[in-house]
C-alpha cells in the first residue's frame, strides 16, 4: 500500500464497526446521489474504503449491510475457486466471494487478517472479502473523467475489475476507485448459481 | 302410477272439491253485488292455491287454467277489467272444469289440453288481449300440459315428464318475469318458487364473517362429496342393485348437500340453498326411493356436485340453464328405474318446508354439526406455523448443544470420581504409613512429628499407655482425618452429581422425546395429503373429457403421500396441466382406441410414492403415446434440431418441455398454446425436483415428477472428510461398515461387499476437494452404503460424528442451487455443514434427454483473471453457431466460428482461442477427425475442447474423450450449464 497522507491512519476495526452501524443507522447518508458531475454537491453518498491488493478501493455505504472480521467459511462442492463458500452471519446463510480472486488479481485463499464487507442489491446478499477496511469516507468530488482516461473498457487481465468502476475519487497521490455494487453483484458471473 | 302417489292425488282433489262450492259461492255473491272486494280478494286465493298446489302434486293442467282464472281474476282486482256478465260466465266455466277434474281425474282422466285451451282462448278475450298472440301464447302453454290427465300407464309416464318440464318452464318464467311474489300463496307454492328464485341483483347484505365461515364450511363438505361421489364411482361399475356400502356413501352425500343447503339457507345464499334442495330431492329418492343404480346415475351426481360448487364459488348466478337440464336428467333417472311417481312424493314433502330451509326436519342434527366443525377447526396464518416450525427447529438445535455440554458434563464427573479415588488413596496411604511409624518408633515420632508441642504435654499424661493400648492424635494424625473427611465429602458431592447428571439425562431425554414429537406435529400441521388435491384433478379430468368427448378414468395411488402445503401448492398447476395435455394429446378418441384393440374406456394414471428422501409423482396414460413424426417435424420448423442430424427419441421428448413448442397447430380450450410444459418445468425445478418424460407408441406415456422433501429438519449423520464436516440425510443411509480385510477388495478397483452386492468405493473426497493431493488409502476406511433412486453407493468417509436433528436451509439468496448439495444446515455451536445431495453430487442425476449430460468434471481452481475468453465454436448449422455465438458474446467473451474442422484448422493457425467447441457431425471434416488432427499439433494440445453434440450416448461421449475432448455438452443445453463447463475448462 502506497504512502496516502492523512487517510491512511489505521481505525481499530470496532472503531469502524461501531461508527458504520451508527451511520447505517442514523440514515444519515443520502439516497444513492449519481456519481457523475457531482462536482462540489455536498450530498455525495459516503463510501466504505478498502484496499485489495494495494489497490484503493470504495463500494457505497448504502449498498453495504455490514463490516467483520472473517467469518468462519464453509467450503461447498462444485463452485468456481473464488466463490470461498458460505457463512453463518447470525442464523443468515450468506455467500463468500474472494473479490481479489473474482478480480483475477490473485489466486483463490483466505489470508490472515482479511475482512468482509456484506453487500446487497434487490435481489441477494453477499459478502466479499477483502484485504483491509480503511473506514467511511464521503468523497467531495467524483471525477468521472478520470475514469475514463484511467481505465479503458478494453482492460484486461489484473485489470479487469476495473469494469465495475462507477467513478475515481482523486486523492492527492493516489486514486479512490468506487465499485458500482449492482454491477458487480449481478454480473453474469456472479449469478451462474441462481437458475435450475 | 305408485300408492303413495295417488293418495296424494286424491286428497288432493278432495281438497279442491271443498273449494268448489267457495268458488261458486264467490261467484254468485258477486253477480248480485260486484263491488265485494273482500270475495274478490277470497276467490283470487282460492284459485291462486288450486294453480301452486296443482303444481306441486303433479296435475299441470288444472294449474295451467287455475292460473288463467287467477290472471283473470287479477286483472279485476286491478280494476283493469269490470265485473260484467261473460266474465262471470268465464268464471264458471273454469270452475266447471275444476269439478271435471275431481269427478274424472281418477279414473277417466281428463282432457287436459282441451280444456285449457278453450279456458285460454277465454280469458284472453274478456283481458282484451291481441287475438294475433293467441296461437303462440297457447302453443308455448298447451306444450307443458299432457293430452289428457290422470290416466295411469305409459302415457302417464309421459304426461309425468312434460309436466316436469313444463312446470321448471313456468318457473323459469316466473324468474324472468319477477312479478309474482305472492305471500299469501300456499306454502308449496311459494316454497317451490323460492327455490329456484334469483337471488336479488345485489347480493343480500351477508356479514363478511359469516360468509368467510361459510366458504371455509363448504369447502369441507364439497371435498367430503367429491370424494364420496369418486367412491362411488370406483363402485359402480354397471347398473345393478345398491349394495349398503353405496347407501351409506349416499348417505354421506345427501348429508353433505343438505348441510351446504342448510348453511347457505341460513347466511341468505338463496342460489345456493335452492340447488342444494333441488339435489337433495333427487338424493332422497336415490337413498329411499330405489334400489337400482348405474353409471349414469353418479355421473349426473358428480355434475350435480359441480355445479354445487361453482355456484359455491359464484352464488350470484343461479345457473339457471344447468340447473333445469340436471334437474331433466334426474326425472329421466327416476323414471327408468319405473318409479316415476315416487319422487312427487318427495316433492310433495319438502313442499312442507318453508322458505327457511336452515329449521328443516334435521336442523337440530346439522346444527350441532356445525358447531362441532367449528370447534374443531382454527385458521391460523400459514406464516405463523412457519414461524412455529422454525422456532422449534431452533429449539431443536438448542438441545443438540445441550446435548454437547451434556456429555462435557458427564466427562467432568468423571474426572471428579477419579480424583477422589485419588485423594481416597493418598489419605489410605498416609494413613497406614503413619501409623506403621507410629507402631514402630511412637516415642521418637511422637517427638519428631511436627506441632508435637501441644499434642506432646497431652502425650506425656499418658506415657504409660502402649501406643495400642492408646491412640494418640499428632496433627499429621488429625490432617490424615481430615483428608479421608474431605474423600468421603469429594464421594458424596460425585454421587450427588452422578444423581442430577442421571436426572439431568433423564429430563433431557423426556424434553427430547416431546420436543420431537412436538416437532412431528408441527410438520404434520404443513403437509397434507395428496387426497386434499386429487378432487380438483379428478374433476379437471372429468371436465375435460367431457369437453373433448373422451372416456377417460383418473386412477389416482399413493393419495395418502404428504407433502407441504406450499410444495401441493405450486404442483398443482402442474399436475392438472399434465393430466389435461394427457387427456387432449396422449388418448385417442374411443373409437379409434377401438380400432387399435384398446378398450374405450381410458386410464389415467396418478401415482404418488416416496423414494428416499423424494417424493416421486407419475402421470401416465394408455394413449398413443408421444407423436416423435410430428415433433421431428415441428422441431424442424423451429430450427431446433437439424435437418440432417438424426436425433434421438428421448432428446425429441425433452423438446416438448422447450417454451413455446407444441405440436398443435391449434389453440384449443384445453391445451396447444405451448406454454404450459415449459411452465412445468420451470415450476418444478423451482421446487428443485425434476420431470422427465418416456413413452411407448400405442402404449402411452409417463411423466416421472421427482420433488425432494424439503423437510424443515429431518435426522441426518453427520460424518468429517478432509476434517470439514458433511451431513447426509439419515433415511439415504441403508448401512455404515467398517471396511477390512474380509469384505474390501482392492484390486483393480477399490469394492466392499455390502450383502451379496460388490459396490466400488467412492471416495466422498474427490468430489469434494477435487485436485486435492492424492494420498494413501485408507486401509480400513469407513463406508456409507447411501441409497437413493433404487441406486446404492459406498462413500468413503474419514470419521463419523454421530446422527443429529438437522434444519435445512437454503444456501442463500445468492447461491440457488450448488450442484452436489441439498442444502445446508447450522449445527450447535455455530458452523454451518453442508447436506450432501449424493446422486447429485457423482453426477448420477443428469437423467437423458432432460438436461446435458454433465460430464463429471472435477472442478479446476479460480478460473483465472477477467480477460475475455476467446471461444472458437466449430458447428455446421449457422443457427447453432448463432444461438452460442450469442451465449458467449453475452458473458463478454470473444467468439469466433467455423463451419467445419478444416476451416477450424485454419482458423487455429490465425489465433488461438481459450476453448473450442465442437460439434461432432459435420461435413468435410467432423468433430472427431478434427480431434485427432489437433492432437498431431503439439501446440494445439492444450486448447481444452467441449463437444456440443445432440450424441448423448456413451460411446459418442467415450470416443470423444479418447480424443481429448475435455467435456461434452448435449444440445438442447442449458445456457448456465453450458457457461460454467466453459468456464471451468478454460479457467
Amino acid at each position: 500500500m502506497k504512502k496516502n497522507g492523512a487517510e491512511k491512519k489505521f481505525i481499530p476495526l470496532d472503531e469502524l464497526l461501531e461508527r458504520t452501524d451508527r451511520e447505517l443507522g442514523s440514515g444519515y447518508f443520502p439516497e444513492k446521489s449519481e456519481p457523475e458531475s457531482a462536482e462540489e454537491l455536498p450530498g455525495s453518498a459516503p463510501c466504505i474504503r478498502f484496499v485489495l491488493d494495494d489497490i484503493l478501493m470504495a463500494v457505497p455505504l448504502s449498498t453495504a449491510l455490514e463490516i467483520g472480521r472473517q467469518p468462519r467459511i464453509t467450503q461447498l462442492p462444485n463452485l468456481p475457486g473464488w466463490m470461498l463458500g458460505v457463512s453463518n452471519i447470525r442464523g443468515e446463510i450468506i455467500s463468500i466471494v474472494d473479490l481479489k480472486a473474482f478480480f483475477g488479481m490473485a489466486p483463490p485463499g483466505l489470508k490472515r487478517n482479511q475482512r468482509f464487507i456484506i453487500l446487497h442489491n434487490a435481489e441477494m446478499k453477499t459478502g466479499i472479502v477483502v484485504d483491509r477496511i480503511i473506514g467511511i469516507y464521503t468523497p467531495e468530488r467524483i471525477d468521472t473523467g478520470t475514469r475514463s482516461q484511467l481505465y479503458r473498457a478494453a482492460d484486461a487481465g489484473k485489470m479487469a475489475w476495473t469494469a465495475y468502476v462507477s467513478g475515481v475519487v482523486s486523492l492527492g497521490d493516489t486514486v479512490m476507485s468506487i465499485l458500482d455494487t449492482d454491477k458487480l453483484l449481478s454480473c453474469p458471473r456472479m449469478n451462474a448459481f441462481r437458475g435450475e | 302410477m305408485s300408492g303413495p302417489a295417488d293418495e296424494i292425488i286424491k286428497g288432493y282433489m278432495e281438497e279442491v272439491r271443498t273449494h268448489i262450492p267457495s268458488l261458486t259461492d264467490g261467484i254468485e255473491k258477486l253477480r248480485k253485488n260486484p263491488d265485494q272486494k273482500n270475495v274478490l280478494t277470497e276467490l283470487h286465493r282460492l284459485v291462486h292455491t288450486i294453480k301452486g298446489a296443482s303444481l306441486m302434486v303433479g296435475i299441470p293442467g288444472l294449474s295451467r287454467i287455475a292460473q288463467q282464472m287467477e290472471d283473470l281474476l287479477g286483472d279485476i282486482l286491478s280494476a283493469k277489467l269490470k265485473l260484467t256478465e261473460p266474465v262471470f260466465r268465464v268464471l264458471q266455466f273454469v270452475t266447471g272444469h275444476f269439478q271435471t277434474y275431481c269427478d274424472d281425474l281418477a279414473e277417466k282422466g281428463v282432457p287436459a289440453r282441451e280444456m285449457l285451451h278453450k279456458t285460454l282462448l277465454a280469458c284472453r278475450r274478456l283481458r282484451g288481449l291481441p287475438k294475433e298472440e293467441d296461437e303462440s301464447a297457447a302453443a308455448s302453454l298447451l306444450q307443458s300440459v299432457p293430452e289428457t290427465e290422470g290416466l295411469s300407464g305409459e302415457e302417464e309416464t309421459g304426461a309425468e315428464e312434460d309436466e316436469e318440464i313444463a312446470a321448471l318452464a313456468e318457473l323459469a318464467r316466473m324468474e324472468a318475469g319477477g312479478e309474482e311474489a305472492e305471500p299469501s300463496g300456499s306454502s308449496a307454492a311459494s316454497a317451490e318458487q323460492q327455490t329456484v328464485e334469483p337471488a336479488p341483483a345485489a347480493m343480500p347484505e351477508i356479514m363478511p364473517e359469516l360468509l368467510e365461515s361459510f366458504y371455509e364450511e363448504s369447502k369441507e363438505h364439497l371435498e367430503e362429496l367429491d370424494s364420496s361421489l369418486n367412491s362411488l364411482e370406483s363402485r359402480i361399475a354397471a347398473p345393478g342393485p345398491m349394495s349398503p356400502a353405496v347407501k351409506e356413501i349416499i348417505r354421506k352425500i345427501r348429508r353433505a348437500v343438505h348441510t351446504l343447503k342448510g348453511a347457505a339457507a341460513v347466511i341468505g345464499l338463496s342460489n345456493i340453498s335452492a340447488w342444494g334442495h333441488i339435489m337433495e330431492d333427487f338424493l332422497d329418492w336415490l337413498y329411499e326411493g330405489t334400489q337400482d343404480m348405474g353409471p349414469e346415475t353418479v355421473s349426473v351426481l358428480m355434475e350435480s356436485a359441480d355445479l354445487l360448487a361453482r355456484i359455491v364459488a359464484l352464488p350470484q348466478d343461479p345457473q339457471r340453464s344447468k340447473v333445469l337440464s340436471l334437474q331433466t336428467r334426474y326425472k329421466e333417472i327416476m323414471q327408468i328405474s319405473g318409479k316415476g311417481a315416487v319422487p312427487k312424493e318427495d316433492a310433495a314433502a319438502p313442499a312442507a318446508e318453508p322458505a327457511e330451509v336452515g329449521e328443516s326436519l334435521e336442523s337440530d342434527d346439522r346444527g350441532a354439526d356445525i358447531f362441532s366443525r367449528q370447534t374443531q377447526t382454527l385458521r391460523v396464518g400459514t406464516e405463523k406455523v412457519d414461524e412455529l416450525v422454525n422456532l422449534i427447529g431452533e429449539l431443536m438445535i438448542a438441545a443438540g448443544a445441550f446435548d454437547q455440554q451434556m456429555s462435557i458434563f458427564a466427562e467432568a464427573i468423571h474426572e471428579l470420581e477419579r480424583s477422589r479415588e485419588r485423594v481416597r488413596e493418598i489419605a489410605r496411604n498416609m494413613e497406614l504409613e503413619y501409623e506403621v511409624r507410629a507402631l514402630g518408633g511412637l516415642r521418637s515420632r511422637s517427638v519428631l512429628s511436627p506441632g508435637a508441642g501441644a499434642a506432646g504435654t497431652d502425650a506425656s499424661k499418658f506415657e504409660d499407655f502402649d501406643s495400642l493400648e492408646l491412640d494418640q492424635y499428632s496433627e499429621l494424625s488429625l490432617i490424615i482425618r481430615t483428608l479421608n473427611e474431605s474423600a468421603i465429602d469429594v464421594s458424596a458431592i460425585f454421587s450427588r452429581l452422578s444423581n442430577l447428571h442421571s436426572d439431568f439425562d433423564g429430563h433431557l431425554n423426556r424434553q427430547r422425546v416431546l420436543l420431537s414429537e412436538v416437532q412431528d406435529k408441527m410438520m404434520r400441521i404443513r403437509m397434507i395429503p395428496m387426497s386434499t388435491l386429487g378432487n380438483k384433478l379428478r374433476r379437471t379430468v372429468r371436465e375435460v373429457a367431457k369437453v373433448l368427448k373422451k372416456k377417460i378414468r383418473l386412477v389416482i395411488t399413493g393419495e395418502e403421500i404428504e407433502l407441504d402445503r406450499l410444495i401441493w401448492e405450486k404442483i398443482t398447476d402442474p399436475l392438472m396441466h399434465l393430466l389435461r395435455n394427457a387427456a387432449d394429446h396422449g388418448i385417442e378418441m374411443p373409437d379409434v382406441r377401438k380400432e387399435k384393440g384398446k378398450p374405450p374406456m381410458a386410464v389415467l394414471r396418478l401415482e404418488a410414492s416416496r423414494e428416499g428422501n423424494q417424493v416421486v409423482i407419475r402421470i401416465s396414460d394408455d394413449g398413443a403415446g408421444l407423436d416423435y413424426r410430428s415433433i421431428r417435424k415441428k422441431a424442424r420448423r423451429a430450427g431446433l434440431i437439424d435437418e440432417s442430424s438424426t436425433v434421438t427419441e428421448e432428446e425429441l421428448a425433452a423438446l416438448i418441455f422447450r417454451p413455446g413448442f407444441s405440436t398443435r397447430d391449434t389453440i384449443s380450450e384445453v391445451s396447444g398454446r405451448g406454454v404450459g410444459m415449459d411452465v412445468v418445468r420451470e415450476n418444478i425445478q423451482s421446487l428443485k425436483g425434476n420431470v422427465r418424460v418416456q413413452s411407448w407408441k400405442d402404449k402411452g406415456t409417463r411423466f416421472t415428477i421427482r420433488i425432494p422433501l424439503t423437510l424443515a429438519a429431518i435426522r441426518a449423520l453427520l460424518f468429517t472428510v478432509e476434517g470439514r464436516t458433511y451431513a447426509i440425510a439419515l433415511n439415504e443411509i441403508r448401512e455404515i461398515i467398517r471396511a477390512d480385510a474380509q469384505n474390501m477388495i482392492k484390486i483393480p478397483k477399490r469394492a466392499i461387499r455390502v450383502g451379496n452386492e460388490l459396490l466400488p468405493i467412492t471416495c466422498l473426497k474427490e468430489y469434494l476437494f477435487p485436485g486435492a493431493s492424492e494420498k494413501e488409502p485408507c486401509p480400513a476406511p469407513i463406508v456409507l452404503v447411501t441409497e437413493c433412486g433404487g441406486k446404492a453407493e459406498a462413500l468413503e468417509i474419514d470419521t463419523l460424528l454421530g446422527q443429529q436433528e438437522i434444519v435445512i436451509k437454503s444456501t442463500g439468496t445468492h447461491l440457488h442451487h450448488v450442484r452436489g448439495i441439498s442444502g445446508v444446515t447450522i449445527v450447535g455451536d455455530g458452523t454451518v455443514v453442508p447436506i450432501l445431495n449424493i446422486p447429485e453430487l457423482l453426477g448420477m442425476e443428469a437423467e437423458p434427454g432432460m438436461m446435458s449430460a454433465g460430464f463429471a468434471e472435477p472442478v479446476s481452481a479460480a478460473p483465472g483473471g477477467e480477460a475475455p475468453l476467446t471461444v472458437m465454436i466449430v458447428d455446421d448449422s449457422i443457427s447453432i453457431r448463432q444461438v452460442v455465438s450469442r451465449l458467449m458474446e453475452d458473458q463478454g467473451w470473444k467468439v469466433q466460428t467455423a463451419k467445419d474442422g478444416i476451416e477450424a484448422l485454419e482458423k487455429l493457425g490465425e489465433s488461438r482461442p481459450d476453448i473450442i467447441i465442437l460439434d461432432i457431425e459435420m461435413p468435410r471434416m467432423n468433430g472427431y477427425e478434427f480431434l485427432n488432427a489437433m492432437s498431431a499439433e503439439p501446440e494445439y494440445r492444450g486448447i481444452p475442447v467441449v463437444m456440443l453434440t445432440s450424441r448423448a450416448t456413451a460411446k459418442h461421449q467415450d470416443k470423444a474423450v479418447g480424443l481429448g475432448a475435455k467435456g461434452f455438452m448435449v444440445k438442447p443445453y442449458n445456457d448456465n450449464e453450458f457457461i460454467d463447463l466453459v468456464l471451468k475448462l478454460a479457467g
